[in-house]
């Protein structure tokens, strides 16, 4: 699956990839590859831009930590991540139960 | 430093954001995390390290994609924060009008004084609610829009330098007041105004810095419409919306009318000789003139604030030689 297939609705992936553990941009990208089973294709870089927003935002919040002697940026939900990632989830739910019905009807 | 594939394509990135003024250490710090993380796990695979790092910088994405991605992001965060202090501005400068209304001397009461002060404040004010539905539209679509943002930058940078205007003309107004002015009776009303017009010039600065930004991001095609951005905020509006800007000049003429009408009924209404013909003639000249200011700013800031459509650009095509 392209990434453009879900643009406008990165944010959501993102925060969900945050629900359960805090992590850093490569665990991320990790994650997503493994929940899709590799069908979600993303330019590994452009998530960065996703997490710097979310964190503008104030849905994620990172702190630096170091791992073997590497810099690396850990980020995790906020509780306003958590409340967004839930009224995003059933935003989305909705307009995919909504979609599904038309497309169900048309076949 | 060991001039592989990772660091040609982090001094690439940095080349690339550094183009675009974007903030580049922490993206740098986490890139190079990512793509040494990425190249050990790909060795692993590979059993080779220089491809393994070509592969790692190819899915990380072309340098020009990621930076083009992270300008966009950064110019969002300085637009919002640039919103905060044009509000801010806007708001000291309202809450001195307002104390110079209820508690400053009679002969004070009349504030705006200036026709430029009073014709920079409604400038300001419209750049201001446009910039905020800008910015609002694309905080409800969960994306940056490149051209949003150029928009809402505009509109924070013509409604900062607006109020920054408004208080000079009050204080140019005020110094050549005739020196019988008992200023002393407005000690604290005047301060009051000089601390709104000292936000403004921050205000104006975090403007320019991120009209400055959004200016190098990449142009991103025609921005969306005002009036579908209204419709996105206030579906019952849409309807309105999009028949009042479907054509500008006459929503500009409309409102130069109804401005000028207020103004000269409230000029006349305000004397104690509404029918005195000098008073009319007077009120009628001051409506006028905010009809002539309204036409005046919509020529001038209105394709900036995205309520004109923008000129049409010939694309440049080069003659084969």
């Amino acid at each position: 699956m392209d990434a453009n297939a879900v643009k406008g609705h990165l944010d959501l992936v993102v925060l969900a990839s945050l629900r359960d553990e805090p992590g850093h941009g490569y665990a991320i990208i990790g994650r997503l590859r493994e929940r899709t089973g590799g069908e979600l294709v993303l330019l590994e870089g452009t998530l960065y831009p996703v997490l710097h927003r979310l964190e503008a935002a104030g849905l994620v919040a990172s702190d630096w930590t170091t791992v073997r002697g590497r810099r690396r940026r850990v980020y995790r939900l906020t509780r306003r991540g958590a409340a967004a990632l839930a009224e995003r989830t059933a935003a989305w739910r909705e307009a995919v139960r909504t979609v599904d019905f038309v497309l169900g009807g048309a076949a | 430093v060991t001039g592989g594939p990772i660091e040609a394509y982090l001094a690439e990135l940095e080349r690339e954001l550094r183009r675009r003024r974007t903030p580049r250490r922490r993206l740098l710090a986490e890139a190079e995390d990512h793509l040494r993380s990425a190249a050990d796990d790909l060795e692993r695979r590979l059993a080779h390290r220089e491809r393994a790092e070509r592969e790692a910088t190819r899915r990380f994405g072309a340098p020009a994609v990621v930076a083009a991605a992270m300008a966009c992001a950064a110019a969002a965060r300085s637009t919002r924060l640039a919103l905060a202090w044009a509000a801010a501005a806007a708001t000291a400068y309202a809450l001195a009008g307002a104390a110079v209304a209820l508690h400053g001397p009679s002969w004070l009461g009349d504030f705006p004084h200036g026709a430029p002060s009073a014709v920079a404040v409604q400038l300001a004010a419209v750049a201001l609610v446009l910039s905020v539905v800008r910015l609002a539209a694309g905080r409800r679509a969960h994306a940056d829009d490149v051209e949003r943002l150029r928009l809402a930058a505009n509109g924070l940078v013509v409604a900062s330098g607006a109020l920054a205007a408004a208080a000079a003309a009050e204080l140019l107004l005020a110094a050549t007041r005739p020196a019988p002015a008992p200023w002393s009776e407005a000690t604290a009303v005047l301060v009051v105004l000089a601390l709104a017009a000292a936000l403004a010039l921050p205000a104006a600065a975090a403007a320019g810095a991120t009209a400055v930004r959004t200016g190098a991001l990449d142009r991103a095609g025609a921005p969306p419409s005002l009036a579908a951005d209204i419709a996105a905020l206030a579906p019952r509006l849409a309807p309105a919306a999009h028949a009042a800007l479907a054509r500008p000049g006459r929503l500009c003429a409309g409102v130069a009318a109804a401005a000028a009408l207020a103004v000269g009924t409230r000029e006349v209404a305000g004397t104690d000789y509404p029918h005195h013909a000098s008073l009319v003639l007077g009120a009628a000249a001051t409506a006028a003139v905010e009809a002539v200011a309204v036409v005046a700013c919509y020529a001038a800031f209105g394709r900036a604030l995205g309520l004109r459509p923008a000129r049409y650009r010939r694309p440049i095509t080069r003659q084969p030689s």
